[in-house]
């Protein structure tokens, strides 16, 4: 039996400048925390391989510091390691892996980078990489894998990187094709697959483990590897997906309609929000007194999760009468409200948004001059 | 309101007034000064806004001075329908009743209605006076003099804003409006200047300039990732180029061809020697025949050369005979023509040494006679010398200056005698029985004064000796003189003088001395003006010159000697003979010297002939005797030969080398070896571009470009968000404080307008054609729009202020009235500047108001009013 670990797109270096510093250095470290779980799980578990199907590394400029760290955090798995270059880090004439390649000690890692098998476990394990020499392909780089000769007895495994035709639910990015009866056609036992973040298996026999560690919201299970367990060459696989990731990338949606109170339901049912980040999209209608009420829950949540990020641009700004009294129940104060609020309920007006915003600062300051006045 | 009726009893001064029976419109009340209007006036403020409890400054303001009174005031005022009674009495067991139809009150409570009623706030305590706090009617009830100030609402302006905001209906905001336009401009200016421009330092500024820098940064690094990329494409199209030309073997195939070429360079180079090496034996075949043929040439030549020399030597030989006899008969003619011309230079000289002789003997004569001046002059000159001569032989014992100094030691001395003798002690002895006295230097005789200058010693008989010691400064007086003394023989001596007047008589005779000199030299300068040496020296040169004229006298001139002008005429005429003799000689000397020229030349020719016939003759000789001529021509027979010979075996040789087409060959090597060596120097450079690609891009490629890109992009997004962020901010800021200033406008306009409207109508009674503008903040008429022209209202003439403060007031209170507040205008002598064309006016603008208002005229000038059609109250 042959038992390989398969994974991807552990995009080691990937900067999160949308973060700020601390956040960035926690987000960017907890890559290498993955693959040091990788490591431990692939010991644990006694694999005869871990295949990388690509885009181990973010960009193949990444620094010299971020390659050293990385082989550190395999040392935990004696290996082999097989990484083939995917379309962030493609095997151009100078690239990561001439890096790499001068920094690796041990003959443990193998790095993928030519289209030819690579023979492994004594002969029982042959791997078929498909590795990208740039970073976008037109034609099918694994079609080599039809005619590839390989020891007779030994488990062919596919290993590539791109997006298998007609299968993902949307677009992959790198763009590169791979056929999607490619295991059929090539006799292999498993395709490994990278490029796409989420688990999923795409067609008979072919995998994508996703990323380990998420980087981006969309829930498609990202976070997991794969444990495939192979008996003999032709057997069909045993896939186990395995969870590896430390933060958890949400994307959430509420309607608000009246109430601010309905998002601490939403919120509160994350378990971990140290660890948790959150897209929060936020629609519906309140009036003022519930969107101050609401800014004020936004910000303690804010204080919890680990990051949270809230669209509002579906939320609407209702003033209703009870807010325009609080406001001012007459005068001068009132005819500028009623035109504001006239601007910012016209869809054709320019300055709707700021007319909403206007409105909800007369507010705020108008609570405020009422909490002063009774103050003094 | 109408007011009906008002008395007042000790109230500020006045002890009673009665008004009853008060016009619902128009009335005048008529009072000369001091009678009491302005305390009406008082009053009437006193028992509405005024508490009966107050105190302090306020109720002494309503006593007679210095007096414990107890002021009252009874008003009858309505209200709509309804009638009150007011009584208030003041400072005195205080008191305030108030009856209506409706009701009773009384003390404070009276008060609190009255706020109710008016629509007032009492002061609290400690704040400002009675007429800040009167509601619109600190407006409306105007004292003597303040019409012509504007409106002039002063300390009570918030109150009468307040009261026209309820009023109206016009809602200003109040004071939490005013707080939230605080607010919302302190929200602007966050982000605005006052001009309404960005505001440099604000947090959308910061961010804008913050979000440029990380574009800025984001572009620099993404050109840095099209140079990394574009150096990528660079190094895989090198590296592609490259195994293509190791796919193609192209530098093997390049050196066989360049080998191959080479070798049929070789081949050729051989048949190119060979031909040349024919060429060069031609050459060497016709070289030997052109020889043998000189070498015949030159002897046919030799021999034709020979006859021509013996020709020209007979030539020679006749010429030199002729030229002889030419030189002998020229030579001849110059010998003739030389003597001639001696003859006639001897007597050319003849003549002009007697010539010579005759000038000098003249000289000479002439020389004798300035010798014998010179000599008498000289001999005048010489005896002047010694007499001077004997003149300075007695020198001079003293000068004046040795004189000065001796006079002057002598009055010295002379003045020191003088004090000495002035300082002596006169002792005289009266020796009572004759006893002698004495001295040193002998006896002293008695009753004869002794003068004593210095220590003398008296020896008197049978006495003793005295020593008389003169006092004072006779000791010092004694030794100045006998100093001044000393110093005057000193001088003396020191020039050979017995006295002073012998130096006196030595200064005269030196003076005398000193006059004959002086006249001599006069003379002598007269005389020799240069001096006696130079006189001398002139009779030396004279005596030298005249020896000299004597010397040359030529004594070889026999006979007498002829004048001056015959020498002349003489000396002439023989100059023209030698003159013509000397040209003779020269015509005769250039011809015997042209025809020895032309002998010379023909002895030359004569034998450069000669010569040369016998040289070649020999030569001739010797080369016959050598190589006879026959042989010569035989030898050139057999190089022609020879030269045909080789003519064959070159042009064969060539032929050879023509047919192996060595252009194309040459061609061939040149193409061979140019690309080869292209192409191993393409392959070096390429090799070389793809070292330094692969070096640039591992550099590039260490710094954590893309790296970077991607969070300089994360950054933008993040910076790009808060900006839009603040930017909606920023522009919902201005729009909430733009919206709320226009509404305040508006709504300012729109109180604003009413009291414009209800103004019109007056002032065009007064004023046509004219607009009141008002202050929309502090409701002070501004200015006043005539005829299209603004005028400012402090500019306006007295009168024309107080007539539109009226009437803006009439308008007021109207516009008061309309929103039910009460109203009644009191109007205290305001109108006492206006002429009497525009009082008329007014009292027109007072009847149309009073149809809608109660208006109370106080007036000290009845006449102003009487034809005003209103009832008229006298105080």
């Amino acid at each position: 039996m042959i038992r390989i670990l398969h994974t991807a797109d552990w995009q080691i270096g990937k900067p999160f400048g949308g973060y700020d510093l601390d956040r960035r250095g926690e987000l960017r470290a907890a890559r290498f925390g993955a693959v040091e779980r990788i490591a431990a799980l692939a010991k644990q578990r006694g694999c005869d391989a871990v295949l990388v199907a690509g885009d181990a590394f973010d960009d193949n400029t990444v620094s010299d510091r971020e390659l050293r760290r990385t082989l550190d955090a395999m040392r935990g798995f004696a290996g082999p390691w097989v990484l083939l270059p995917g379309n962030h880090d493609a095997a151009l004439s100078v690239s990561v892996w001439t890096r790499l390649r001068s920094m690796i000690e041990a003959a443990n890692v193998v790095i993928a980078d030519a289209p030819e098998p690579i023979t492994l476990c004594d002969g029982r394990l042959a791997i078929l990489p498909a590795p990208l020499t740039r970073r976008h392909e037109g034609a099918d780089l694994t079609a080599w894998f039809d005619t590839a000769e390989t020891p007779r007895g030994a488990v062919r495994v596919g290993l590539a990187h791109g997006s298998v035709a007609n299968r993902l639910p949307e677009a992959a990015e790198s763009g590169n094709p791979i056929a999607d009866d490619r295991a059929e056609r090539a006799r292999l036992a498993y395709l490994a697959l990278g490029d796409w973040h989420g688990f999923i298996e795409i067609a008979p026999r072919t995998y994508y483990s996703g990323t380990p560690e998420p980087d981006r919201y969309p829930a498609n299970q990202p976070g997991h590897v794969a444990l495939v367990e192979i008996d003999a060459p032709g057997a069909p696989p045993r896939v186990e997906r395995v969870e590896v990731a430390r933060f958890r990338w949400a994307e959430v949606s509420v309607h608000l309609l009246g109430d601010a109170g309905e998002l601490d339901a939403a919120l509160a049912a994350f378990d971990r929000p140290g660890e948790t980040l959150v897209q929060l999209r936020l629609e519906g209608r309140l009036p003022l007194r519930e969107r101050v009420s609401l800014e004020k829950r936004l910000a303690d949540w804010s204080a919890r999760f680990f990051d949270l990020r809230v669209d509002d641009g579906g939320l609407v700004d209702e003033p209703d009468g009870d807010d325009l009294d609080a406001i001012d129940v007459a005068g001068f104060v009132r005819v500028a409200i009623e035109r504001l609020r006239a601007k910012a309920a016209d869809p054709a007006d320019p300055e709707r948004e700021a007319a909403a915003l206007a409105l909800r600062i007369a507010y705020v300051e108008h609570a405020r001059l009422g909490v002063a006045g009774e103050r003094r | 309101m109408i007011l009906s009726g008002l008395t007042i009893r000790d109230f500020a001064g006045v002890q009673t007034v009665e008004l009853t029976g008060l016009h619902p419109g128009l009335n005048v009340i008529v009072g000369d000064n001091e009678a009491g209007k302005s305390t009406l006036l008082m009053a009437l403020r006193a028992a509405l806004f005024q508490k009966h409890r107050a105190g302090g400054e306020a109720a002494r303001n309503l006593s007679p001075y210095n007096r414990q009174v107890r002021p009252e005031i009874a008003l009858d005022f309505s209200i709509g329908d309804t009638a009150y009674a007011l009584r208030k009495a003041f400072i005195q067991r205080p008191d305030a009743q108030l009856e209506w139809s409706g009701g009773k009150l009384s003390g404070d409570a009276v008060e609190e209605k009255l706020a109710e009623l008016f629509r007032f706030s009492h002061p609290g305590r400690g704040e400002s006076k009675l007429d800040a706090n009167q509601g619109a009617f600190g407006l409306l009830w105007v004292e003597q003099g303040r019409s012509v100030g504007g409106i002039d609402l002063g300390a009570g302006k918030d109150a009468v804003t307040a009261s026209l905001e309820g009023e109206i209906g016009q809602i200003l905001g109040g004071e939490r409006g005013r707080l939230l336009l605080t607010a919302a401009k302190v929200r602007q200016d966050q982000f605005f200047t006052e001009t309404g421009r960005p505001k440099t330092g604000s947090a959308l500024k910061i961010i804008e300039e913050e979000l440029a820098a990380l574009a800025g940064e984001l572009q620099r690094r993404e050109a840095e990732q099209r140079d990394y990329e574009d150096k990528l494409d660079r190094l895989r199209n090198l590296r592609h180029t490259l195994s293509g030309y190791q796919a193609d073997a192209a530098l093997q195939r390049a050196e066989d061809e360049d080998d191959a070429a080479r070798r049929s360079a070789a081949d050729i180079e051989a048949l190119l020697r060979d031909r040349d090496g024919a060429a060069r034996d031609l050459a060497h075949a016709e070289a030997r025949r052109q020889h043998a043929g000189e070498r015949l040439r030159d002897r046919e030549l030799s021999q034709a050369s020979r006859a021509e020399a013996e020709d020209k030597a007979a030539k020679a030989a006749d010429k030199l005979a002729t030229c002889r006899d030419d030189f002998a008969a020229a030579d001849t003619r110059y010998e003739t023509a030389r003597q001639a011309a001696d003859v006639a230079r001897q007597t050319l000289d003849n003549a002009e040494r007697r010539l010579a002789s005759v000038e000098r003997r003249e000289e000479a004569e002439e020389l004798v006679r300035r010798r014998s001046l010179a000599g008498e002059r000289l001999t005048a000159v010489e005896a002047i010398e010694a007499k001077l001569a004997e003149l300075r032989g007695q020198p001079a014992v003293v000068d004046d200056s040795v004189v000065a100094a001796i006079e002057a030691a002598e009055r010295e001395s002379q003045e020191a005698a003088i004090r000495r003798s002035a300082a002596a002690a006169l002792v005289r002895f009266e020796p009572a029985s004759g006893q002698a006295v004495g001295t040193r230097t002998g006896q002293v005789g008695s009753d004869i004064p002794v003068k004593v200058e210095s220590e003398t010693i008296f020896d008197l008989q049978g006495f003793g000796r005295i020593v008389v010691t003169p006092g004072g400064q006779a000791g010092d007086l004694a030794r100045i003189a006998e100093d001044a003394e000393r110093r005057l023989a000193t001088l003396l001596a020191r020039h050979g003088l017995a006295s002073v007047d012998h130096a006196r008589r030595e200064r005269r005779a030196a003076e005398e001395r000193r006059l004959a000199e002086r006249a001599l030299q006069a003379e002598l300068k007269a005389l020799a003006p240069q001096g006696s040496a130079s006189l001398r020296e002139e009779a030396a040169v004279l005596d030298r010159r005249l020896a000299e004229a004597n010397a040359a006298d030529d004594r070889s001139l026999a006979g007498t000697l002829p004048t001056r002008a015959e020498a002349r005429q003489a000396l002439a005429d023989a100059r023209d003979a030698a003159k013509a003799a000397e040209a003779t000689l020269a015509v005769s000397r250039a011809e015997r010297d042209a025809r020895s020229a032309s002998l010379v030349r023909a002895e030359a020719d004569a034998e450069h002939a000669a010569a040369h016939l016998k040289r070649l003759a020999a030569d001739i000789a010797n080369a016959e005797a050598a190589l006879p001529l026959e042989t010569l021509r035989n030898e050139l027979a057999a190089a022609e030969l020879d030269r045909s010979a080789k003519a064959a075996v070159s042009e064969q040789k060539r032929a050879a080398f023509e047919a192996a087409d060595p252009e194309a060959i040459r061609l061939e090597l040149k193409r061979a070896s140019g690309a080869l060596e292209v192409l191993r120097r393409t392959l070096a450079d390429l090799e070389r571009q793809s070292v330094s690609l692969e070096a640039e891009i591992r550099t590039l490629g260490l710094n954590g470009l893309g790296e970077d890109i991607a969070r300089l992009e994360g950054e933008i997004d993040v910076a790009r968000r808060r900006r839009d962020k603040l930017a909606l901010e920023a522009d919902a800021s201005r729009l909430l404080y733009g919206t709320l200033i226009e509404a305040q406008r508006d709504a300012r306009d729109s109180w604003l307008g009413p009291i414009k409207t209800q103004v019109g109508p007056y002032l065009r009674l007064i004023h046509p054609g004219s607009e009141v503008e008002l202050d929309e903040e502090t409701l002070e008429i501004k200015s006043l729009h005539r005829r299209g022209v603004q005028e400012r209202f402090e500019r306006l003439s007295a009168g024309a202020r107080e007539q539109v403060a009226v009437v803006t007031r009439l308008a007021l209170a109207q516009v008061l009235k309309k929103g039910g507040h009460p109203a009644a205008v009191i109007l205290d002598d305001a109108l006492v500047n206006t002429d009497e064309k525009r009082l008329s006016q007014m009292h027109l603008v007072l009847q149309k108001a009073a149809e809608d208002l109660q208006i109370i005229v106080l007036t000290c000038r009845e006449r102003d009013f009487h034809r005003l059609g209103a009832p008229i109250f006298r105080l």
